[in-house]
């Protein structure tokens, strides 16, 4: 049967691949074309909520659907092929790939299950789209129960962007009565770190707002750093946003550990060697910058990641519990033996 | 025999092409299963010959190892024929995926990932590993430079130096003792592996060490290229421990031609008592300077060997 699949299917899927996209993140295939991109990109926008991973696990979900596969061939090549187009579309696509190397490695592992029934088996793919979805607003619990613990009466915290991670953690942390003060970056040019204390002063808990940087000021009033990921890549550094290296520089001069606050589903099997790398685009140093603007970066560049290399982190707390960075490594490495 | 000149590199392939034609020339004696013989009174003296050559290299053991759990699973009822046969297979196949298939997979990696245009990539001494993905780097149209370290008494860089200009492959070639100058234009660090031990630890070439300590102080990642046969579950203490000995007068020329060896300052040292020339061939490169190890299941830190070793079920 899984010849006769092949031999039937892999024409169209190949003519699809190798025809040239006159639109990035669109999913060309015989039975229409699917604007993944879009998709993905609707889907973050209409829940702030959402992590990246889990907005493209929901993408490739709804691409199953909208390519009606006839077999689990066709549906592979299918999410294969959306996969690709989704990253090439997205100039930062490592917290993506991993939400997208999660659904695949589902697929792979529940494809034998019973061959013969197709549709049944399209069905659980569906309903587990939403499963994942559901798993990974559980993981952030967990995570903030976890992490909540290492969150003592009397410490400050020092905090670096926006991370839902590390807000539920702080809240979590506040609602066991914990006493404690919260310093938080600026974070320019996106100014994430003003969400931050708005959402934390909402909760009640004290929050002092400074700028960029003051970090290596500040840091000496602070116990510990507690930052959230983007990516976590597979020697156990991770992805923040632009600043995170810069901090975590900061606090090993000062000795301050840095906690990174994670869900297990951003873990992707990739070795960057440093910031450059990785498979990011990104145009921080620009020689040759548009003429009317005089500072640095276009102000509205929201998203600019740091890589942060695991010598610098001192654990990492996942719904897993709280790993570290080789824990994490050997974690990732594991994926692949699965 | 090449083994016992330091001409063959890669011992462990020497060792299984060498242990199929042994196979194919072993009979069974009567009164005895083919599973009991085999590796107790026929292999033992084979491999006895080549440790008798040069110390048992992990690749060797680890192989050796393998070969001896395959006899051991061969059922007595089949004919000598059949066993022969299928032993000869097993082997063809451990080659080709232990070591040709995962060499190749090493080097797409690497070529892939970590060699980007413009890379300045310091090599040391000489690994087969290293030269072929360098070769592969150069076929894909990569632009890049190679700075070649060497040292006394082997100089295995000329050898490599050799076959990168050969192949058009822009290249300096400098000893150890001038690595400061070279360290400080180079954006990445290629080094080839004899093992890799249970800890991370690296096992290579003595003056690998001083390479890895370089590239970490100045910053640059270190990349270590090696093959998951070469993975020991071992760990090394130091450099000393099973370390391996050349002679020591390789130590005392200063010849540039081996074949007309000038034994300069320390000749006649052995008349001079309490004397001792050692000539260690490796050395210990501790975890921390390395940045990742890149085998055929992808890469891993080098703390992370172990599990790998585990996960892929090869300390069985």
């Amino acid at each position: 049967m899984t010849d006769i699949s092949k031999t039937h299917l892999s024409p169209p899927s190949s003519s699809s691949s190798s025809r040239s996209h006159p639109k990035p993140g669109v999913v060309y295939s015989t039975k229409g074309e699917f604007d993944i991109r879009e998709h993905y990109c609707k889907l973050l926008s209409q829940d702030p909520s959402k992590s990246m991973p889990i907005a493209a696990i929901e993408s490739l979900s709804a691409l199953c659907d909208a390519t009606r596969a006839g077999t689990i061939h066709e549906l592979m090549s299918t999410i294969e092929d959306g996969a690709e187009a989704l990253k090439k579309s997205i100039p930062n696509a490592i917290s993506l790939t991993a939400g997208c190397d999660l659904f695949k490695r589902f697929i792979i592992a529940h494809a034998h299950d019973d061959p013969k029934d197709f549709e049944a088996f399209k069905q659980q793919l569906q309903a587990n789209g939403h499963l994942f979805a559901q798993r990974a607003r559980e993981a952030r619990d967990k995570v903030a129960e976890i992490g909540a613990d290492s969150i003592k009466d009397g410490v400050t915290v020092f905090c670096h962007g926006h991370s839902r991670c590390v807000l539920g953690l702080l809240n979590k942390a506040a609602e066991a009565k914990a006493r404690f003060n919260v310093i938080v970056t600026e974070t320019r040019p996106s100014k994430l770190g003003l969400r931050t204390a708005k959402e934390l002063r909402a909760a009640g808990i004290p929050v002092a707002v400074v700028d960029d940087n003051a970090m290596g000021y500040a840091l000496k009033k602070a116990k510990m750093v507690i930052i959230g990921a983007e990516g976590v890549f597979g020697d156990g550094s991770i992805l923040n946003i632009l600043g995170s290296y810069q901090l975590a520089l900061v606090a090993k001069a000062y000795n301050r550990p840095v906690y990174v606050a994670t869900e297990t589903h951003k873990f992707v099997d990739i070795f960057p060697l440093d910031q450059f790398n990785m498979p990011v685009q990104q145009n921080i140093i620009d020689f040759d910058p548009p003429k009317d603007i005089e500072g640095a970066t276009p102000q509205d560049q929201q998203d600019f990641v740091d890589h942060v290399p695991r010598h610098l982190i001192k654990g990492l707390i996942t719904e897993a519990g709280l790993l570290t960075p080789q824990q994490v490594s050997d974690k990732i490495v594991a994926m692949r033996f699965e | 025999m090449s083994l016992g000149n330091y001409q063959a590199g890669g011992e462990d392939a020497d060792a299984v092409v060498l242990r199929s034609q042994v196979i194919e020339d072993y009979e069974t004696p009567e009164n005895s299963s083919l599973n009991r013989h085999l590796p107790g009174a026929y292999l033992s003296h084979q491999i006895n010959y080549l440790t008798s050559a040069r110390p048992m290299a992990t690749a060797m053991g680890n192989t050796i190892r393998w070969l001896k759990t395959e006899i051991s699973k061969i059922s007595p009822d089949i004919t000598d024929e059949a066993a022969k046969r299928h032993l000869v297979n097993a082997i063809e196949n451990f080659i080709h995926e232990r070591l040709t298939a995962a060499g190749d997979v090493i080097i797409n990696t690497t070529c892939e990932r970590y060699i980007e245009d413009h890379d300045v990539i310091l090599v040391f001494a000489k690994s087969q590993l290293v030269e072929k993905t360098l070769l592969e780097a150069k076929r894909r149209g990569k632009q890049f430079r190679v700075i070649v370290v060497d040292s006394h008494p082997l100089e295995e860089g000329r050898n490599l130096l050799a076959c990168l200009c050969e192949n058009g492959i822009e290249a300096e070639y400098i000893h150890l003792y001038a690595l400061d100058f070279g360290m400080q234009g180079a954006t990445k660090v290629f080094l080839g592996a004899n093992a890799v031990m249970a800890n991370g630890a690296l096992y290579s070439r003595s003056g690998t060490a001083v390479v890895a300590l370089a590239a970490q102080a100045k910053g640059v990642p270190v990349l270590v290229l090696c093959e998951t046969v070469k993975f020991s579950e071992k760990i090394n203490i130091d450099g000393i421990v099973n370390n391996e000995l050349a002679p020591p007068d390789l130590l005392v020329n200063v010849s540039r031609h081996k074949e007309f060896p000038e034994p300069g300052y320390l000749e006649g040292w052995r008349d001079v008592p309490n004397t001792m020339v050692v000539n260690f061939m490796y050395d210990v490169t501790p975890a921390e300077c390395l940045t990742l190890v890149i085998c055929e299941h992808g890469c891993v830190t080098a703390e992370g060997v172990s599990a790998v070793l585990r996960m892929s079920g090869m300390d069985r």
